[in-house]
């Protein structure tokens, strides 16, 4: 088992692998990622297909346990309300995202300072705000100038339509004097960078047939590639090597037919996202670091983040885009910053996501009991087809140490690779924020017309956003990386993803996590002279 | 899942006059409406399709006791009895066998809101959304004026 050294190992092709190859590519350095699943073919998914609603619950199923393709490891999940979802290819869970694309606000990182909970980032929006600029150059972003709830950032492509959806809960919204705005969508409206416009398939959350949504096995991988960055799929990493110097010196990992590899490196950069990270690091234990690589402080796999969600939606008098558009619609920010009357710290986002196709409206009306079997069947359904629409509410969650990513005695991935475990409790907090968020959406739907309110809290398959295993910050006993991402405890050991984030924000996490992935490799491009001192 | 549910025959004659029985019964056909019954030839087929891949055996239990329950309950066969007391039946086994419950009622909605007859009804055209895609009104900005009029929300640090 041997191999020449590279210079950078990337471990995990997702959202910020991609972009984090992206950017060191400049620097001609030999660059491998490695990655357990493979290449998509945007022509094989669903929404090319009449059966395309049923693949949500089979082959394009955000569950990872119920999806069970090869490249997909299993997750233990059960001692959590909330469940995990991903995707695991070339674009990892930006495969499946929605591409809901917000930027944090100035006081996401400031929220120990503003509030008093949680722990405030070692680095603010300013130091963020370039890559947000160059991440979203590369993504295409489209949105509208001018959002009130945000310091001012450019725009680039048009923003996605309205719709008589957005329309309608944007009425809702303005008779209650409420914020709301085009949302920010890493969808092109117009063509860009090669890749088509949007032609409202719908099916955002399958994989985008059109290429319009910008996962990141078409917008920075190309071009990363192109630069020279060698991308090898289907290796999964079992563990990262460590020398007597606490130096990491490269990666084992399983190829397509399951032989165990070695592949040494001089950097070694992870990109698992909020669970494969975690996991990578807790298996690689050795006589340094009988806990895991890098867990000095002993936080690898603690302050886990979800965002607990909850989705609000009714029907409608008239009919409105059921399922036709990018899930992408309009957001409110009325409620994101702290108010303490509301009866907790800290806030929350909405997001309208348009409607519902006709299988998937057919199954809420019969297991909601809207729409009965036998007679009246037709008409009920009639009454929820393209007229139903709503919103999720996206709540901030706070870092706490007992909700964790750790590693499973028992589950083991098709390599034999023991499978993370996740221990999650809602907070009193998000339970009250859950709360909030659905009575105000209540309101918001009322105003706007809608009856037959339906609510799901906290969504029970909606565990997609993962942050916090890996924090950042500069103190070495409580955080595992320093204020640009390299681990205190061995210093040619690098984290790029959702693992890093301080706080969760209330706002999707994937425009920050690309901004954080470029702002890392930058940072080790401003000082590769002395890289490890 | 496994070759052999994969080339499996499906389900036999007994389990097929049962599952008709039940679709017929669950969604009626509507000439007025244009949409077909459950039971419809290419309802049906799709439908015995999709059990075939995923969930043979657990339909064909589920009918199994689906059939039980009319004899037990009130002495007739199954597929004897009136729309309203098939779907009665189904609807104490959401209780009994969810797993059964849900599973069928899972397909059965798939299969049929994919039907042909059943999307012209609903005025879509019987397509996949690629690549043809959709049209979506862009809308007015100007619903935004209040929004704007309120000014910046953003809280300083
Ligand atoms: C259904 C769904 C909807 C979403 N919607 C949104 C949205 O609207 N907006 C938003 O901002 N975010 C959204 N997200 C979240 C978004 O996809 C993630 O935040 C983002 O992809 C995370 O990037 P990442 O690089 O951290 O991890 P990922 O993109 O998950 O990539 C990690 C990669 O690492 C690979 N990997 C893991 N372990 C190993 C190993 N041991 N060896 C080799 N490779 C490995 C995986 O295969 C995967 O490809 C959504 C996610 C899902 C599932």
């Amino acid at each position: 088992m041997s191999s020449d050294p590279v210079d950078v190992l990337i471990i995990g092709a997702g959202a910020s692998g991609a972009a984090a190859a992206w950017s060191l590519a400049d620097t001609k350095m030999r660059i491998v990622c490695l990655e357990q699943g493979e290449w998509m073919n945007p022509s094989e998914y669903p929404s090319t297909g009449r059966d395309w609603e049923s693949r949500h619950s089979g082959d394009f199923s955000i569950s990872p346990n119920r999806r069970g393709r090869i490249t997909d490891y299993p997750v233990n999940d059960s001692n959590s309300p909330i469940h995990v979802a991903n995707f695991n290819a070339v674009g990892g869970s930006t495969i499946l995202y929605n591409g809901h694309f917000p930027r944090f606000h100035p006081s996401d990182f400031r929220v120990k300072t503003l509030d008093g909970v949680g722990d405030d980032w070692p680095i603010d929006y300013q130091t963020l705000e370039p890559y947000y600029d160059e991440s979203d150059r590369l993504t295409g972003v489209a949105g509208l100038a001018g959002d009130p709830a945000y310091p001012p950032k450019q725009e680039f492509l048009p923003p996605v339509p309205l719709g008589l959806s957005g329309a309608k809960l944007a009425s809702g919204f303005n008779k209650l004097g409420w914020h709301w705005w085009p949302s920010d969508a890493a969808v092109a409206t117009v063509p860009h960078d090669g890749r088509d416009k949007c032609i409202n398939l719908s099916a955002c959350t399958l994989g985008c047939a059109q290429g319009a949504k910008a996962s990141t096995d078409i917008t920075f991988w190309p071009h990363a590639i192109r630069a020279g960055v060698e991308l090898r799929t289907r290796c999964r990493v079992r563990e990262i090597t460590v020398n007597e110097d606490d130096m990491a010196t490269g990666v084992v990992y399983f190829d397509e037919d399951g032989k165990e590899q070695f592949q040494a490196a001089e950097v070694v950069m992870v990109a698992c996202n909020g669970v494969g990270t975690p996991r990578v690091l807790l298996n690689s234990k050795s006589k340094r670091f009988p806990d895991g690589i890098a867990n000095r402080s002993g936080l690898v796999g603690k302050n886990l983040m979800f965002h607990p969600y909850a989705s609000i939606y009714g029907t409608f008098d008239e009919p409105l885009d059921g399922y036709r558009g990018p899930g992408v619609c309009i957001w409110s920010q009325e409620f994101y910053e702290t108010d303490l009357n509301r009866g907790h710290v800290r806030g929350f986002t909405y997001e309208c996501n348009r409607g519902r196709g006709p299988v998937s409206t057919a199954m809420t009306g019969v297991f909601r009991n809207h729409i009965p079997w036998g007679e009246g069947h037709h008409e009920a359904y009639l009454d929820m087809h393209n007229r139903m629409s709503g919103m999720v509410s996206i709540c901030e969650d706070l870092p706490e140490e007992s909700n964790t990513v750790t590693l499973d005695e028992n589950l083991k991935d098709s390599n034999g690779i023991p499978a993370p475990k996740v221990d999650y409790t809602l907070s009193e907090n998000s339970l009250n924020m859950l709360k909030f968020s659905v009575d105000r959406a209540t309101e918001v739907l009322e105003a706007a017309g809608a009856k037959d309110i339906m609510t799901e809290s906290p969504i029970g398959a909606g565990g997609w956003h993962l942050m916090g295993t890996a924090r950042m910050g500069t103190d070495p006993d409580r955080s595992v990386v320093n204020e640009w991402g390299r681990s205190h405890d061995v210093k040619n050991l690098f984290i790029v993803d959702g693992s890093l984030f301080v706080t969760s924000a209330g706002v999707n996490p994937t425009r920050t996590i690309q901004a954080l992935a470029l702002y890392v490799a930058d940072s080790m491009k401003q000082r590769l002279a002395n890289l490890f001192d | 899942m496994s070759d052999e549910l994969i080339t499996s025959d499906g389900l036999n004659t007994e389990d097929q006059t049962t599952l008709s029985a039940l679709l017929s019964a669950l969604l009626p056909g509507n000439e007025q409406l244009g949409v077909p019954p459950g039971n419809d030839a290419a309802v049906f087929e799709d439908i015995q399709a999709t059990i075939r891949i995923s969930a043979l055996e657990m339909i064909s239990d589920g009918l199994d006791e689906l059939r039980k329950l009319a004899l037990e309950q009130l002495a007739r066969e199954f597929d004897s009895l009136s729309n309203p007391i098939r779907v009665q039946l189904f609807e104490l086994m959401r209780s009994t066998n969810g797993a059964f419950y849900g599973t069928l009622s899972s397909v059965t909605v798939q299969c049929y809101y994919r039907n042909d007859q059943v999307m012209e009804s609903l005025g879509m055209e019987p397509r996949p959304p690629y690549p043809k895609g959709h049209e979506v009104p862009q809308g007015d900005f100007n619903l935004l004026d209040p929004v704007r009029a309120r000014g910046k929300i953003w809280r300083d640090v």
